[in-house]
């Protein structure tokens, strides 16, 4: 391959990335790729890389003028020519890693973008309770009205304390997925969150369990309102949500919870 | 005389991570069942989005590390004088080990700049024992490093955890190749006298003794982080599209079994560390995507062993020292961190 093209299309990538970062920024969707106090390093980074890009192509254009007047031919070397300039000497065209680098763009510009959601959940288990682990898994600090709890904030009440009754009777109003554990028995679902520590790859599903007659379908989103108590799934204490109404609404732009 | 000549003949490459990623696909295809492969394919499409939202994960928070760990290469190896360095460094072998494992502090280098790096410094009189321990240590004492292990475990036991295992090894491995007076018998004989290009260490700059200006300088450190970003970003994309492959595709509870066993998991996860081939700089994000399923010892293990042996390091090995150091180079880390992470099972079960 043309070491000059090399060059390009190594500039072109790099850029192009780091316009996609841009736009996921700008729309918001970045956050349903990572934790959002990882912003100001997504932007460090997106800044690096036009930087990194745009030194390569006025190399280039340097290279490209001076050329014009020197040569009147170009020898084939597998290299691209130097002189003053500060591209590279002797670096081989690397085809390959082009496709390589051009696989998160693909991926990211073909593949509809789409939260996580019950399919992940039920590949990676849902975690009722036990230890939260993930990132800065700090206890927060309790929220004091029962009615702004999320799922994190009450699975957390639930593992911290020993004991449970103060918490019973309390009004619960949650929002989360519909997800039919297979570990609940009939006429339960949990309703469930994404909790993302640093990125997706450490996303962990969590839920409390809701008792309601109806069979709802799983990924609906739903805000779940009714008083709280305990269910035991597999021995252990888990979060119960009488549910005394449910209304359907729409998948929120931020669906994950960074704790 | 500039670095810059090209060897006549073209530096042997390593194995092409494209042969990698096909030997495994056919691996995986022929040793399922035409019905499971089928229906594995039309799962594979309903779970696309989630496999690219997990990929796009990791890749978005692991890159501007990457970028960073690229442009601190190509700041030292334009600013830093190799000859000043080796004169800095003490020669008695315990704290010449000690010294090598600390420099990667100043000197922020990824698992793919130091080996040509390494070697260049021994070629220039470093001392063995240093020069090897740097080789180990530098990957993940180095401020990068440190920055994103905290950033994905926080400032806490799984940080220093790392960091003294890491500086242990390098250092025992430094005071092991010690014994070895001479680094000749170390390094493999080389076709050119140059500092020959090899695919992963592109730029050859002219010494700083020639006096180009700064600014020329700086961008040529940008020109090459440029090529070093593609040369390991690569890897990046493999070990993250088979993370989300992995967590997309094989349901979890197969995995607990083998992940909660003390050793069984450690094992799993250095041969994980070794496959996936993640650059240092970011694989504290793809093992945090392992904390649910396996043990904290496990995870340590990976943090601390995959930076000094994976496949590109190995090739990497293989290219500028003699099979035997080689060997060294792979057995100690294995055995040192496979007793670690035993360790850590049993005396600190909780700490992930």
């Amino acid at each position: 391959m043309n070491p000059r093209l090399y060059r390009v299309l190594q500039s072109l990538l790099v850029a192009a990335l780091a316009l996609y970062l841009l736009e996921r920024l700008v729309s918001g969707k970045l956050y349903w790729y990572i934790n959002e106090r990882f912003t100001g390093l997504v932007l460090a980074g997106l800044l690096g890389l036009l930087l990194v890009a745009g030194n390569a192509l006025l190399a280039l254009y340097q290279a490209r003028r001076e050329h014009a007047g020197e040569h009147a031919h170009h020898h084939d070397h597998d290299h691209v020519h130097g002189h003053d300039h500060d591209h590279n000497h002797g670096a081989r065209p690397a085809p390959w890693n082009l496709l390589w680098l051009a696989l998160p763009l693909v991926l990211g510009l073909l593949v509809p973008a789409r939260p996580l959601g019950s399919d992940l959940a039920a590949n990676k288990g849902v975690t009722l309770g036990g230890a939260l682990t993930g990132g800065s898994s700090q206890p927060a600090q309790l929220v004091a009205a029962p009615d702004e709890r999320n799922v994190l904030d009450w699975l957390r009440l639930f593992n911290a304390s020993a004991d449970l009754t103060p918490y019973l009777g309390e009004s619960a109003n949650v929002i989360g997925f519909v997800y039919p554990d297979p570990r609940l028995p009939e006429g339960y679902f949990l309703v469930a969150r994404f909790s993302v520590a640093c990125c997706v790859a450490d996303a962990f599903a969590i839920g409390m369990a809701v008792a309601w007659s109806e069979e709802l379908p799983p990924d609906q989103w739903v805000n779940v309102r009714g008083p709280v108590q305990v269910l035991e799934v597999d021995g252990q204490p888990v979060p119960l949500i009488l549910a005394e109404r449910i209304d359907l609404i729409a998948e929120p732009a931020q669906p994950y919870i960074f704790p | 005389m500039s670095d810059t000549s090209l060897s006549q003949t073209p530096p042997r490459r390593s194995i092409p991570l494209r042969w990698l990623a096909l030997i495994l696909a056919v691996i995986v295809i022929a040793t399922l069942p035409l019905e499971l492969t089928l229906g594995f394919l039309n799962q594979a499409a309903a779970r696309l989005p989630d496999f690219a939202t997990i990929f796009l994960g990791i890749f978005i928070e692991a890159a501007p590390f990457l970028l960073f760990g690229t442009l601190a290469s190509g700041l030292v190896e334009v600013f830093i004088s190799q000859d000043t360095l080796a004169r800095l460094l003490p020669r008695q072998p315990a704290l010449g080990a000690l010294a090598g494992g600390l420099l990667g502090l100043f000197f922020p280098v990824c698992e793919c700049g130091v080996v040509p790096l390494t070697r260049r410094l021994l070629r220039k009189g470093l001392p063995l024992s240093t020069g090897i321990a740097f080789l180990l240590a530098a990957p993940v004492l180095n401020p990068i490093v440190i920055l994103s292990t905290a950033a994905a475990f926080g400032f806490g036991g799984v940080l220093a955890l790392r960091l003294a295992l890491s500086l242990l090894i390098a250092v025992l491995t430094g005071l092991v190749f010690a014994a070895e007076p001479d680094p000749v018998h170390i390094l493999r004989a080389v076709d050119t006298p140059a500092s020959p290009v090899t695919p992963l260490q592109p730029l050859v700059l002219a010494q700083p003794a020639s006096a180009p200006t700064r600014l020329a300088r700086l961008r040529a450190a940008l020109g090459i982080a440029l090529d070093e970003f593609f040369e390991m970003g690569r890897f990046l994309i493999f070990g993250a599209g088979l993370a989300a492959g992995m967590q997309v595709f094989i349901p979890q509870a197969a995995l607990l079994d083998i992940g909660s066993g003390p050793l069984a998991s450690v094992l799993v996860m250095n041969g994980v560390a070794v496959l996936l081939s993640i650059c240092s700089t970011v694989d504290a994000f793809v093992a945090l995507g392992f904390v649910g399923t396996f043990s904290g010892g496990a995870i340590l293990s990976f943090l601390v062993f995959g930076p000094m042996v994976d496949i590109k390091s190995v090739l990497m090995y293989g290219q500028v020292f003699r099979p035997r150091p080689v060997l060294y180079l792979v057995l100690i880390p294995f055995l040192v961190s496979l007793l670690a992470g035993l360790l850590i099972n049993y005396a600190f079960p909780g700490l992930t």
